[in-house]
């Protein structure tokens, strides 16, 4: 669910030049998730995961790597992993099953915020403290 | 049937007045009751997703500010 999601919000933030590695996402998943205290909530591990998402180069031009990444894409990337951070955090109500409209509208709030979450840049508390009022709101 | 706004409420188990803060039920909401002015009147609408998002947006910040105490959830920034 996770790769399907950083796999199609790159494309939604038009930079079709990115592009996502399922291993390198796996590690970033696994290393942020084990450095997180064992009480930690849903939206500060969501922001942990998010800051490892970027600054692991989940998503690239090389995967991995910085290489080709301009202060653009670098921008791009820290926003898609954000984008599917929130959307992986926001709650399922009953009946729905409109995973792509979440996400849709998860892209619409961070396309929105886009200057306060670069803002963020790797501050875990401030990411979370959005991650969950965004979330909360979706 | 009901209106409109209150139909995409529907598949909801909360109160009114918590679901009604939902970006989701906002955007299902004023989609439905364009798609029903269209019906209407013959006339086809787009929706331009960042805008209706500012504006959801810009509601609920003025909601909060209108609270007795401010939450932490201000995304006034």
């Amino acid at each position: 669910m996770a790769y399907f999601g950083l796999r199609t919000v790159p494309r939604r933030l038009d930079r079709n030049d990115l592009s996502v590695s399922e291993t390198v996402a796996g590690f970033a998943f696994h290393t942020a998730v084990s450095n997180c205290p064992a009480d930690a909530d849903a939206a500060s591990k969501a922001a942990a995961i998010a800051v490892s998402l970027t600054s692991h180069h989940v998503i690239g031009v090389a995967p991995g790597t910085s290489i080709g990444l301009d202060p653009q894409a670098l921008a791009a990337c820290q926003v898609a992993a954000f984008v599917v951070l929130l959307w992986l955090l926001v709650e399922r109500l009953e009946t729905e099953a409109h995973e792509a409209e979440l996400l849709d509208l998860c892209y619409a709030v961070s396309t929105a915020q886009r200057g306060v979450i670069l803002a963020a840049k790797d501050d875990t508390l401030m990411l979370a403290d959005l991650l969950r009022t965004y979330a909360r709101m979706i | 049937m009901p209106a409109p706004a209150l139909h995409a409420l529907k598949d909801s188990d909360r109160p009114v007045r918590k679901a009604i803060q939902r970006l989701r039920w906002f955007v299902r909401s004023f989609r439905e009751q364009l798609a029903r002015t269209s019906a209407a009147t013959g006339v086809q609408f787009v929706i331009d997703d960042a805008k209706i998002t500012a504006v959801f947006m810009d509601w609920v910040r003025a909601f909060d500010a209108q609270k007795p105490a401010r939450s932490s959830h201000d995304f006034s920034r």
